[in-house]
């Protein structure tokens, strides 16, 4: 027994060299990736960027399922972006409220009968698509309820332009996210595949006119946690995964795609939570297994808002099925680990991801167990446990105020001195407690994953249900149907 | 109620009055005739100014707006009172001048004009002709010919503030009315409020957008008797098309030349 214990000590303690070492690689190629955007973005002009014909048009996605509070806000705002032609999507994906019909109402629209769909992707057949030709951008699309991914499937199978981008109905794009995503898009024609945006948290700003006016802290101390945990993700993480091109993710609230590197995947998989991490590792095997070059970028100045979920009940729940997406993709796609063929991807970001990711709570209940059984033997010190905690906890503190400061060097979204000290104390808050909730959460997707194995039918409409969305009235009454 | 402000020129004050009225009134007065007695008398001014003052609202049974300046020079603004009226009141102030500051005096009639919200610079040729006039007993009558179209109106549309401001500075010193809205929605109101001879619009505004902003313009003026310009990044073709097909009169892109802006803006109004 204390060889075993002793022998997992040393494990773990390894385990915690590779990670924080791959944590701290990741996040000094994050410097190096907003460096050069920083001077990148110096001489590009976007104002008049978003004018120019070398800009390729993009067509939005905005699946909508039950949003009929906030999709007439939503789409006026998404009409009004900084660019030269683009053309707004939504897909009412058989909502059981009014979203359809407030869709109409607000826009006049009629149904357009010359309207040909070409069903490049598979997808629930669309009923109906509906335009206006006093609003020329906006089609609103008809049908029966399949999804998320059924959604986006259908509107890439009406979209007419050659850049699809997918947004959740309940964000907001900042006026320029478009041009200068397809800024980075330009940079690089041939290979780009996909660019994924920067998803900031709303809650606590103040919104007019559809437009992030006053960029303030949460108050609510959930979305607060969320709002750092995300910097921490898109800023300390994203930025250096996508500049060694193992990014394995494009968050689905926000994000670009080269119309017929989708298609040739077969669009979204249907049926399962995690479709935006899917559809990327879908465009990484199939670029590398036909030996194409091709880049999966992630552009932080492309920012999108979103509201976070601001009770216990709905965040736990939206990480639950993220750990049970996680476990899925990771599952599907255990044959690309470690096999040289995909390069980056297959040799660090799948590893990565299963161990430190997928895996990270049985090693952190596993140690918590050791801990236990070390006590117990009498085989520690105080002292040395002590300084144990706190490196770790340092390590961790770091990695955290290493992103702030990215932020502020970059961005600089919060300029108010109280929220500089706000956030860093919080960074080191998020310590006692939330961390240990993400395990927890994540092993409880990972419970659900495993009863409900073979329900996937029934789940697919459960899982869009649980969209964490939109306002706190759309809170309110989705927080009935996770029970 | 009369003011003294130095600084200030005559037209200038009388200017700002006018237009104080005009929006402070509403639609039905905004047609309303104007009659303007002007006076000039070196000799104990304040005391006449008064008299003359108290004799008008005796005549006219209701208070009357004056302004003055440099104590010597005084514009009697009568809204609502016709041409005519005018002239007959200025007769009857000038028998109290004579009684009161025998041939120390100039006196002047003139009127607003239809437009005079819009014609800064008829003010201005008033009191030019005003100051150059020799102290004598006789009314000299003003009269502008007020040319169709003389200060045209542009509505500017544009979500840049500094552009904005920019553009609004020089259409006024080319003597153009400048309205400015920041949106979309705002611009579309005051085109339904104020029908400005020119629309300068960006493409890309905020509350609605600038295709949209297009059609409901050309909804609302289907004769397209305002000039819509459109002033945008947005160096598309297609979108170029779009525009023209909404019934656009001119179509600029930027980066641009101001004074290329303005030729093709005076161009449009002959």
């Amino acid at each position: 027994m204390r060889e075993l214990l002793l022998g997992y000590g040393s494990v773990a303690m390894y385990y915690v060299m590779a990670v924080t070492l791959i944590y701290f690689t990741i996040l000094f190629f994050s410097y190096k990736g907003v460096y050069s955007m920083i001077k990148g973005a110096v001489y590009s002009r976007f104002q008049s960027l978003s004018g120019s014909e070398s800009a390729p048009p993009v067509s939005l996605l905005v699946p909508a399922y039950n949003e009929e509070l906030t999709i007439i806000e939503n789409v006026k705002s998404l009409l009004t972006l900084n660019y030269h032609t683009y053309e707004v999507i939504v897909v009412n994906d058989g909502s059981k409220d009014n979203t359809l019909q407030v869709l109409i109402d607000a826009f006049r629209l009629v149904p357009k009968e010359d309207e040909t769909i070409r069903y490049s992707i598979d997808c629930t057949p669309i009923r109906q698509v509906y335009h206006n030709p006093a609003y020329p951008n906006l089609y609103v699309v008809d049908k029966p309820n399949g999804g998320k991914a059924d959604s986006l499937n259908a509107g890439i199978n009406l979209s007419h332009y050659p850049l699809i981008s997918s947004i959740d109905a309940d964000s907001l794009l900042e006026k320029d996210a478009l041009i200068r995503m397809a800024r980075v898009y330009m940079e690089n024609p041939a290979e780009t595949v996909a660019i994924g945006g920067n998803v900031r948290i709303a809650n606590g700003c103040t919104i007019r006119d559809g437009v992030v006016a006053d960029v303030k802290l949460p108050k609510k101390i959930w979305p607060m946690f969320q709002t750092l945990e995300y910097m921490k993700a898109f800023l300390g993480g994203r930025i250096g995964w996508s500049h060694i091109n193992g990014l394995i993710i494009v968050s689905g609230a926000f994000g670009m795609f080269r119309k017929s590197a989708v298609i040739d995947v077969g669009g979204y998989r249907d049926g399962y939570p995690g479709e935006d991490m899917n559809i990327i590792i879908k465009l990484h095997r199939h670029m590398l297994e036909n030996k194409l070059p091709y880049r999966v970028a992630y552009c932080p100045d492309a920012v999108c808002w979103t509201q976070a979920p601001d009770t216990y009940r709905i965040l736990s729940s939206q990480r639950k099925r993220w750990g049970r997406g996680n476990l899925k993709n990771m599952l599907e796609n255990r044959d690309m680990l470690l096999r040289p063929k995909y390069k980056v991807f297959g040799l660090l970001t799948m590893p990565y991801n299963v161990i430190f990711e997928t895996l990270n709570p049985y090693f952190k209940l596993t140690g918590l167990l050791a801990l236990i059984g070390y006590v117990a033997m009498d085989m520690t010190q105080w002292r040395v446990l002590l300084t144990f905690a706190l490196i770790n906890f340092l390590n961790g503190f770091v990695m955290a105020v290493g992103s702030l400061v990215l932020e502020e060097l970059a961005f600089r979204r919060y300029t108010r001195m109280r929220d500089l000290v706000k956030m860093t104390a919080f960074s080191a808050l998020m310590f006692l407690g939330y961390y240990q909730l993400g395990v927890l959460w994540r092993l409880q997707g990972h419970i659900e994953f495993l009863r409900k194995n073979n329900s996937w039918g029934v789940m697919t409409r459960q899982s869009w249900n649980q969209e964490p969305s939109g306002g706190d009235a759309q809170a309110v009454a989705q927080s009935g149907k996770i029970a | 109620m009369s003011k003294r402000l130095e600084a200030k020129r005559l037209n200038e004050v009388m200017y700002e009055k006018v237009v104080e009225r005009f929006w402070r009134s509403d639609e039905s007065a905004r047609g309303e005739p104007c009659g303007i007695l002007l006076v000039r008398c070196p000799q104990s001014f304040e005391e006449t100014t008064r008299e003359i003052r108290t004799r008008l609202e005796a005549e006219l049974e209701r208070s009357v707006e004056a302004v003055t300046v440099a104590n010597r020079e005084a514009a009697f603004l009568l809204f609502g009172v016709a041409w005519s009226r005018t002239h007959y009141l200025a007769l009857r102030v000038k028998q109290e001048l004579m009684r009161l500051v025998p041939g120390e005096f100039a006196i002047m009639i003139a009127d607003a004009g239809e437009h005079a919200e819009r014609n800064p610079r008829a003010f201005e040729k008033m009191a030019d002709l005003f100051a150059q006039l020799p102290e004598a007993p006789e009314i000299v009558i003003f009269q502008e010919h007020v040319q169709p179209g003389g200060t045209q109106s542009v509505l500017l549309v544009d979500g840049d503030e500094e552009m904005r401001r920019y553009l609004e500075l020089r259409f006024r010193l080319k003597g153009y009315r400048v309205l400015a809205a920041e949106n979309g929605p705002q611009g579309l109101d005051l085109f339904r409020k104020m029908k400005p001879d020119v629309v300068v619009t960006d493409l890309n505004l905020t509350g609605m957008d600038g295709f949209h902003l297009l059609t409901r313009l050309h909804r609302e003026d289907p004769n397209a008797s305002s000039k819509i310009v459109v002033f945008t990044d947005n160096r598309v073709e297609e979108s170029i098309n779009k525009c023209f097909e909404l019934g656009v009169a001119d179509y600029i892109t930027r980066p641009f030349s101001p004074v290329e802006l303005e030729e093709r803006i005076e161009k449009l109004l002959q």
